[in-house]
């Protein structure tokens, strides 16, 4: 006997009982039968199973998105700060991620790549037991893990925004900065061009608006803009997913227009093949182009119509020309404020010895000294900024007074963190002496403000952010700030001027920063045993030092 | 058990052709399957038999067409001999789902992209419930817990989402039409 169709909200009830396997058999026994006996039935059970990627693709994409914004993970268990030398307390992350919570998207995420990345790795060591592979509900995301030591760093990015001139991101969706790395996953391009270069060699520049969807190294699916492709041989079969069919890019540079009345696709060099749904596979060669609504008919390819992507280098240089020149009035402007007392803006000549103090209210505070370290250049073309490679590259500061209100802020590049290197210095005080600062890195990528309480016995209150380096942020300028706020009773860390972390104050000794040094440190000058290496490997630009607590918004504007 | 064959053009043209195909025979299981996890799982062993018989691919021809033949026996040896529930669809349903699931495939790319839509229209609270359950399937009851909800209330509630969020994207798309 045949059930009557149910509703739609039955129907629903009956769809999501099966998907989340907690179905009856009465009520599956109904499913079924519906199915076999209802065309329309079917396709709504199509749709539904759609919506349920689509939703799912979407939970994986806002968690990581949620990660990069903050630029955070919590640290996973085995990467824990021994709780005796280094307590991780962490009161309070500034956004909901509980590490239960993190460690689930992880493990979730990115799973198409990492499934790629399994069977092209072990296709090329041939050495894996196929058996052996990880099975789903414990592990629905087929991991590469039997590849990986088991600390060995992963990453789910697929390609790298490379360039951006005028870029107005839909913030809502992700807002990545030129050289991010970026995962499988919606970005919308409200204005302006970007170029994405993909891991497998292709070089896409687009032009907002517009909403492209990563979704391998060498796949994509573009719902609207203005596309520009140079797919160079080794990237031979990049595709681009469009609402009216696939381009398939046989080694070539081609264009496509998704805003016109209807999609043109255009070919400069090559040949691409063109697949649209019960439609035979078409291929448009060199100098031709093809209107996707009437794929019958061939046109001439019109490079003009994609010329955003001929000049984006020499408009790339402009931006950052002008990005230079706001930075100059915007810098002008902090040297004057009354509580900056160091500011080492590292415009100086770059055979100098020495870094100027550039903010006006801190005569006390004497020019750095540079040792080792190399000049090279900063966020722009133009800003200078210090390399700092070896152990023994560093900046010697002289900062005296009482810091009972501390901001520091620095923009910084890391580069690398090494495993046996428990912290990299951003900026610490000699030695261990009460008020001693010291700001730096850990090993695992979180950020950490301690403040030596007492010398003797050693007694440091460290302040922990959760994890901002990872490897995905080496290599990118990252703002970091740290803000000492008595009055409040609490410290805060933020990285890109946005608050990561707030601790409260365990205890109000007032910080004495005396002789520091940006980029390492030493026990004493006077000291002859070994020490532990605490060099930072990466450059630093911008380096402030204020006898304020720095609200949220102002170090918001700072980080600008 | 004999090891893969070393690297050479045909798996890094294997590779290509895999991943490309990857979303649609991941959609293509998800319906004779019912669920994510079981459509990965099945993908992988199927991925295997794809990748010992690819000597025998004609590239001449559609690969997905040619990949969605061993998906779709992986699918019924997989509710064979899987043990996890007895409740699957029979053999007739599933030869069905799979021949109007092939041409179906075409508006999957359109319904995800309505949906994406559909969830910026959300509360943000009705948002975080929906990621929560999505990243997390089997821990509603922990989720639960953590919101201080019975787990069925909960659970209700986010049904309700799912057919609004459906019933959105029915309607996005018939506007698109």
């Amino acid at each position: 006997m045949n059930p009557a169709t149910p509703n739609e909200q039955e129907l629903h009830r009956l769809f999501a009982a099966k998907a989340d396997e907690t179905i009856i058999p009465e009520d599956h026994e109904t499913l079924c039968v519906l199915l076999k006996d209802s065309a329309e039935v079917r396709q709504q059970w199509f749709a539904f199973q759609d919506a349920e990627t689509a939703l799912l693709a979407w939970s994986q994409r806002e968690t990581s998105r949620r990660e990069q914004e903050l630029h955070i993970s919590p640290p996973a268990s085995d990467h824990e700060h021994q709780s005796n030398s280094l307590p991780y307390n962490v009161d309070e992350a500034s956004a909901d991620n509980s590490a239960e919570h993190n460690a689930a998207a992880k493990s979730r995420r990115g799973s198409q790549s990492r499934f790629f990345e399994a069977i092209a790795a072990a296709i090329i060591l041939g050495t894996v037991i196929w058996t052996v592979w990880p099975k789903p509900k414990e592990s629905p995301a087929p991991t590469a893990a039997s590849l990986l030591s088991r600390d060995e760093a992963t990453t789910t990015s697929v390609a790298v925004l490379s360039r951006g001139v005028n870029v107005e991101w839909d913030r809502t969706v992700a807002a990545p900065a030129v050289n991010a790395p970026l995962a499988p996953g919606l970005l919308r391009l409200q204005s302006g061009v970007v170029e994405i270069e993909f891991f497998q060699g292709a070089r896409l520049c687009v032009e907002g608006p517009a909403e492209i969807r990563l979704v391998s190294a060498g796949e994509a699916f573009c719902s609207y803009g203005r596309f520009s492709a140079h797919v160079p041989p080794q990237a031979r079969g990049f595709r681009i997913g469009t609402p009216k069919g696939d381009v398939v890019d046989l080694g070539t540079d081609f264009g496509l227009d998704l805003n016109a009345a209807s999609p043109e696709l255009h070919v400069f060099k090559g040949e691409v093949e063109l697949h649209q749904p019960s439609m035979q596979v078409r291929k448009v060669t060199t100098g031709n182009a093809m209107d996707l609504g009437q794929p019958t008919q061939t046109l001439a390819a019109n490079a003009a119509a994609f010329a955003f992507s001929h000049d984006l280098a020499e408009r790339d240089s402009a931006s950052r020309r002008e990005a230079f020149a706001r930075w100059q009035t915007a810098s002008a402007r902090w040297n004057d404020d009354t509580d900056l007392r160091l500011h080492l803006d590292f415009q100086d000549q770059e055979t100098s010895h020495s870094l100027h103090n550039a903010a006006l209210h801190g005569e006390e505070i004497a020019p750095g000294t540079i040792v080792g370290c190399n000049w090279t250049e900063g966020r722009w073309p133009g800003k200078n900024a210090l390399q700092f490679r070896s152990v023994s590259d560093r900046v010697r500061l002289n900062i005296p007074g009482e810091y009972p209100q501390l901001t520091l802020t620095a923009w910084v590049q890391l580069h690398s963190l090494s495993a046996r290197q428990s912290q990299s210095s951003l900026c610490m005080s000699q030695g261990i002496e009460a008020g001693g600062i010291h700001w730096q890195v850990l090993h695992d990528g979180s950020i950490c403000l301690g403040i030596v309480a007492s010398a003797h016995p050693k007694v440091t209150d460290d302040y922990i952010s959760p994890v901002v380096f990872t490897p995905e942020r080496f290599g990118q300028w990252t703002h970091l700030a740290a803000v000492l706020d008595s009055a409040a009773g609490e410290v805060r860390l933020y990285v890109n001027g946005q608050l990561l972390s707030r601790h409260a104050l365990k205890r109000s000794t007032v910080p004495k920063p005396a002789i520091a040094e940006l980029g390492n440190w030493i026990p004493s000058p006077d000291y002859h045993g070994s020490h532990p290496v605490r060099n930072f490997v990466g450059c630093m630009d911008d380096f402030t030092l204020s006898a304020r607590a720095f609200t949220d918004a102002e170090v918001h504007q700072f980080a600008q | 058990m004999e090891p893969p064959p070393p690297a050479n053009p045909a798996s890094e043209q294997f590779i290509t052709l895999l991943n490309s195909a990857h979303s649609r025979l991941l959609g293509f299981l998800r319906v004779m399957l019912g669920n994510n996890a079981d459509a990965e799982d099945v993908l992988q062993r199927a991925s295997i038999a794809i990748w010992r018989k690819f000597a025998d691919y004609d590239p001449s021809k559609d690969f997905f067409a040619w990949a969605s033949s061993f998906a779709f026996y992986e699918a019924k040896n997989f509710q064979r001999v899987s043990s996890r529930s007895r409740l699957h669809f029979d053999d007739d349903l599933l030869q069905r789902l799979a021949e109007e699931r092939t041409a179906d495939l075409q508006h999957t790319e359109s319904r995800l992209a309505a949906m994406d839509r559909c969830i910026e229209e959300l509360d943000d609270a009705s948002r975080e419930l929906v990621r929560e359950f999505y990243l997390n399937k089997s821990e509603i009851a922990v989720l639960a817990k953590r919101v201080g909800r019975a787990p069925q209330t909960l659970y209700n509630k986010l049904n309700a989402l799912r057919r609004l969020l459906g019933e959105c994207m029915k309607r996005r798309l018939a506007q698109e039409a």
